[in-house]
């Protein structure tokens, strides 16, 4: 059964420059355009929406769309979703776009929570990765998202960016739990390939904090963010009691989403696949086909449900494991048993979860039992 | 002159004969007149100056090849070659030539190995030639190699008709380049060729000169049987098939043949040319170069530099320059899981067939395993054997620090040798220790002389003689040991000199040198495998560096690694290796997954390359690490 429903918008109006998700700078002809094949592969899979009961439309900066864009977006997605199955509905959003046109399309259609690319609160470090500093236009678009009753909103902030010392983090953590977020994504900065970040790297143009720093700095995390309540539940993952984010646990669970639009990847019935990863290449698909479809990838339940399972603090029920595998998850991966030894993994009756000291070095882990 | 033949040699040779119906002697004028019409040379040109597009432009021009079957470089067989740039196996091709004189020629065209472990081989195909073209690049100019090279030719007495291609570059300054071959070299370059391989330029021009310049081969027919063999390869089914140069003599099917040096004894199945595809002949005479099948199963038979000649007839003496190969380097490979060790040692077994100068045997290791010692000609040997062990035969292998021969004399009046560090015997036990010492000729050009002294000096060489071999060209001779040779000395030696310098060396003995054993201490537990022999004078600085280059290659574990370098029991120097922090990856949503998942399989396979040594996992290029320590000077 399908859980959670995944809707992509590629547009952006500048690239980060860490980012390697699907994403461009396109005239708003491209958007409108993009917007009806979008709607048309929606239809496309009519009949399976009844069943999500979470919808996330991210990006990209969906936020971006201009005001009937969305409109017609949200509005297509309400015809075909049970609002009464919905458990949580977010809307990824740049903290400029935060505005009352926008906010009250939101209200409109029933979306129930908003996740905000914060990033960092510091201005010089907000410019070396392509972004502006969001201090003041975030603390109005707040008040807007709060006067409209939308109260559960999240942050996503990143540390360990070019230069950066624990201090900064101690300061973008105050600036965040000062404007009562229910919700924090906290990532280290990962250098991807083919992004200008990882190019002005490998041309010694920016340097990063060493390990020591960084290990400093998820410590301060982990311990403001406990200190005000907020609960860690996946590697880089904070909520306030009951505020997880619904949608995210589909994917680290490995239970079935749909992913729609350019370059969305989907899990169901038994397979992975993703849609075209290019703009032309998706909207030919969808003229032809219907779908974005491009190609399958190998499934591999078993070992994505211990790479995706151990992401979590509960980790994973070995006994659900057991049940879909017909082999004891020890049979399966024998190495786990050295790293309940070594204190990287933990065990009770029914689970097997990462240690604090496993979860900083889940990449060991998972990588010895591959 | 004389001819005093046996009775065999009468009746075999009456047997081709018969063929034309002609007499004995007009046989020999036959002979004789064919041998004035062979041109036998090679192509000497560095790396990219465009031999293989040269080689190919010939066979084309001679039809050898159809154009249909040619492929971009026809000459270098091997994949590995290709990409490493350089040539390992030699090859030789005959030639049909039309020249202007109205004549038709035969070429042979010998192919040649370039680095420094394969000098040897090399000297042993140019023997087989009277001439080289030697091709430079008109933009680029002479490089170090080709020069090496030609000064091997040169010594070997042939003639050279220099080449100047890629004329049709924008760049080409074939003037400045004639003038570098006059005052580099000493040639005259009045007549050297302006060519472009590439666009067919000069080709014929290129083949005239061998005419005109190469000489024709001197042997006679009638004399006994001398055939020099300049290499050889393993064919599955009919045994090791060597490749020949005939200096003196015929050589039939049917003839007994004996190998000089080696004294095997074989009949001749077959016999042939290579057009480059495998042509039958009735006979190979006096400069004809081609291959001999005669069920040889050993390839220990076959020696490079070897001379074969008629079992009922043997010639008086061997051809000049024969060497016995023998190993310079030793390295203990090892399988990186033991359950292959039987898979490896199938592995060396089918790998010796077509490398005659592998020699390997059964070694242990407290670090390692069980595994194998394996003697090397030098380093490039070592890194091909790693390659082809790998890429042919599919092995995952771990190779310990190479290490030459010591000779260890003990307090009791006996002597041991060692070729591995680890097997050293306790301090106390050793009265000295000796160590191979090589003469070593280096051929520079003259400005170069201070830089290659320091160099020989710095790696504790005696300097035994310079001469200057024309007024811009000197050869050096130094006697050194040969483990300063084999690590890290040609390379110095090329950025010395601007890679103008040519190395060629030989054992002369063992010398006593104050040698000590450093014994590395991972986490507190030497290993074995990672053990080195060095020159005290050497040893602080060496120790230190292996524990600096041993943080950098092995990668973080769960625990803190003290790496410590060690004399006995006196620790010369130490450092950690820092516990592992943060391997993690901060992101993975539902359009990660795939991506993530292959690179933690990639990481899985890192690790595969790694061996597990106690509770320290060690990747292979640590094992090397003692060769690379070098990056300072």
């Amino acid at each position: 059964m399908i859980k959670g429903l995944y809707v992509h918008i590629p547009f952006c109006r500048k690239i980060c420059t860490y980012c390697d998700f699907p994403k461009l700078v396109a005239p708003l002809s491209y958007q409108r355009e993009y917007i009806d094949l979008l709607i048309q592969e929606i239809r496309h899979y009519h009949e399976r929406l009844p069943e999500v009961r979470t919808v996330y439309i991210g990006g990209g900066t969906p936020s971006g769309l201009e005001p009937g864009l969305l409109d017609t977006l949200l509005s297509e997605i309400s015809r075909h979703v049970l609002a009464e199955r919905l458990q949580e509905y977010t809307v990824e959003f740049n903290p400029e776009d935060i505005t009352p046109v926008k906010v009250e399309i939101m209200k409109k259609h029933h979306v129930s929570r908003i996740s905000v690319g914060v990033e960092t609160f510091n201005p010089a470090l907000a410019m070396t990765i392509g972004r502006s500093d969001p201090t003041t236009i975030l603390a109005s678009g707040l008040e807007i998202l709060r006067n409209n009753n939308i109260t559960n909103y999240s942050f996503d902030l990143l540390y360990g960016l070019p230069g950066q010392k624990a201090e900064a983090v101690a300061y973008d953590l105050d600036k965040a739990l000062s404007l009562e977020p229910k919700h924090i994504s906290y990532y280290s900065l990962i250098l991807e390939p083919r992004t200008k970040l990882e190019h002005d790297w490998r041309n010694h143009l920016v340097s990063f904090p060493d390990e020591e720093e960084l290990v400093k700095m998820s410590d301060l995390i982990d311990t403001r963010l406990d200190q005000s309540g907020f609960k860690r539940y996946e590697i880089s993952n904070y909520a306030k009691e009951g505020y997880e984010s619904k949608h995210n646990l589909i994917y680290w669970r490995l239970e079935e989403y749909l992913g729609l639009g350019m370059g969305a990847s989907s899990q169901i019935d038994n397979r992975r696949f993703h849609n075209a990863r290019q703009l032309k290449a998706y909207m030919e698909s969808v003229r032809k086909q219907g779908s974005g479809y491009e190609a399958d990838e190998p499934f591999e339940p078993d070992k994505e449900l211990v790479m995706l399972g151990l992401r979590l603090v509960e980790g994973l029920e070995k006994g659900r494991f057991e049940a879909r595998f017909k082999l004891s998850i020890f049979e399966r991966f024998p190495d786990m048993k050295v790293h309940l030894l070594n204190g990287l993994l933990q065990e009770d009756d029914q689970r097997i979860w990462l240690s604090k000291r496993g979860m900083d070095l889940s990449n060991y882990v998972l990588s010895s039992l591959f | 002159m004389e001819y005093n033949f046996l009775n065999g040699e009468i009746m075999a040779f009456q047997q081709i004969s018969t063929k034309g119906g002609c007499t004995m002697a007009d046989q020999f004028a036959e002979l004789k007149e064919r041998q004035q019409r062979i041109r036998n040379f090679s192509i000497i040109a560095h790396i990219d100056h465009g031999k293989s597009t040269l080689a190919d432009r010939i066979l084309e021009i001679t039809e050898s090849v159809s154009i249909r079957d040619m492929k971009n470089q026809l000459l270098d067989s091997m994949d590995l070659e290709r990409e490493r740039g350089i040539t390992i196996k030699l090859n030789s091709v005959e030639l049909k030539y039309k020249a202007h004189d109205g004549l038709e020629y035969v070429f042979h065209l010998i192919d040649t190995p370039g680095h420094v472990d394969f000098t040897y081989e090399v000297s042993r195909s140019l023997a087989a030639c009277e001439g080289a073209i030697l091709v430079i690049d008109a933009s680029q100019g002479i490089e170090a190699q080709t020069l090496a090279n030609v000064y091997m030719a040169l010594d070997n007495n042939l003639e050279i008709v220099p080449v100047i291609n890629k004329i049709d570059l924008p760049s080409a300054q074939p003037d400045m380049v004639k003038q570098e071959i006059e005052d580099v070299i000493g040639l005259d370059a009045s007549e050297a060729v302006l060519a472009s391989a590439k666009e067919g330029i000069g080709i014929e021009a290129i083949l005239e000169m061998i005419v005109k310049h190469v000489p024709a081969p001197k042997g006679d027919p009638a004399a006994s049987l001398q055939a020099l063999i300049f290499d050889s390869y393993y064919d599955p089914y009919r045994g090791v098939i060597p490749l020949i140069r005939v200096v003196n003599g015929v050589l039939r099917r049917g003839d007994r043949i004996r190998m000089m040096a080696t004294m095997g004894v074989y009949e001749i199945n077959d016999l042939g040319v290579y057009t480059p595809k495998e042509e039958g002949r009735d006979y190979l005479g006096p400069g004809d170069v081609g291959w001999i099948s005669a069920t040889i199963k050993n390839i220990e038979k076959v020696h490079v530099g070897d001379t074969i000649t008629g079992d009922d007839r043997p010639a008086a003496k061997m051809l000049p320059g024969y060497r016995k190969l023998t190993p310079m380097v030793y390295s203990g490979i090892y399988p990186v899981d033991a359950d292959d060790y039987g898979d490896l040692r199938d592995a060396l077994e089918k790998l010796k067939l077509s490398d005659a100068s592998l020699i390997y045997e059964p070694e242990s290791s407290e670090a390692l395993g069980f595994g194998f010692r394996i003697g090397f000609l030098g380093m490039l040997h070592m890194e091909i054997f790693q390659e082809r062990i790998e890429r042919e035969f599919n092995q995952n292998v771990i190779a310990t620090a190479p290490s030459v021969n010591y000779r260890v004399l003990l307090t009791d009046n006996t002597a041991v040798e060692i070729d591995n560090p680890a097997l050293l015997p306790q301090a106390a036990r050793i009265r000295a220790i000796e160590e191979p010492y090589v003469k070593a000729i280096i051929i520079s050009p003259s400005e170069y002389v201070g830089n290659i002294m320091e160099l020989c000096q710095y790696k504790r060489g005696v300097f035994k003689d310079m001469q200057y071999v024309s007024a811009s060209r000197v050869e050096i001779s130094y006697e050194l040991p040969l483990s300063e040779v084999i690590f890290d000395f040609f390379n110095r030696l090329k950025s010395g000199t601007k890679g103008y310098a040519s190395l060629d060396y030989e054992l002369i003995g063992y010398r006593e040198s104050k040698l000590v054993k450093i014994d590395i201490l991972l986490n507190s537990e030497p290993v074995d495998a990672l053990a080195l022999i060095v020159h005290q004078d050497f040893a602080y600085d060496r120790g230190l560096k292996i524990c600096q280059k041993l943080k950098e290659l092995i990668p973080r574990q769960l625990f803190e690694i003290p790496v410590q370098a060690a004399i006995g029991s006196k620790v010369i120097a130490r450092t950690n290796i820092k516990a592992l922090r943060k391997d993690v990856l901060a992101k993975c949503y539902g359009g990660d997954v795939s991506r993530k998942k292959k690179l933690l399989e990639k990481q899985k396979e890192g690790k595969k390359r790694m061996k597990s040594v106690g509770s320290v996992e060690i990747p292979q290029a640590a094992f090397m690490s003692v060769l690379e320590l070098d990056d300072d000077k």
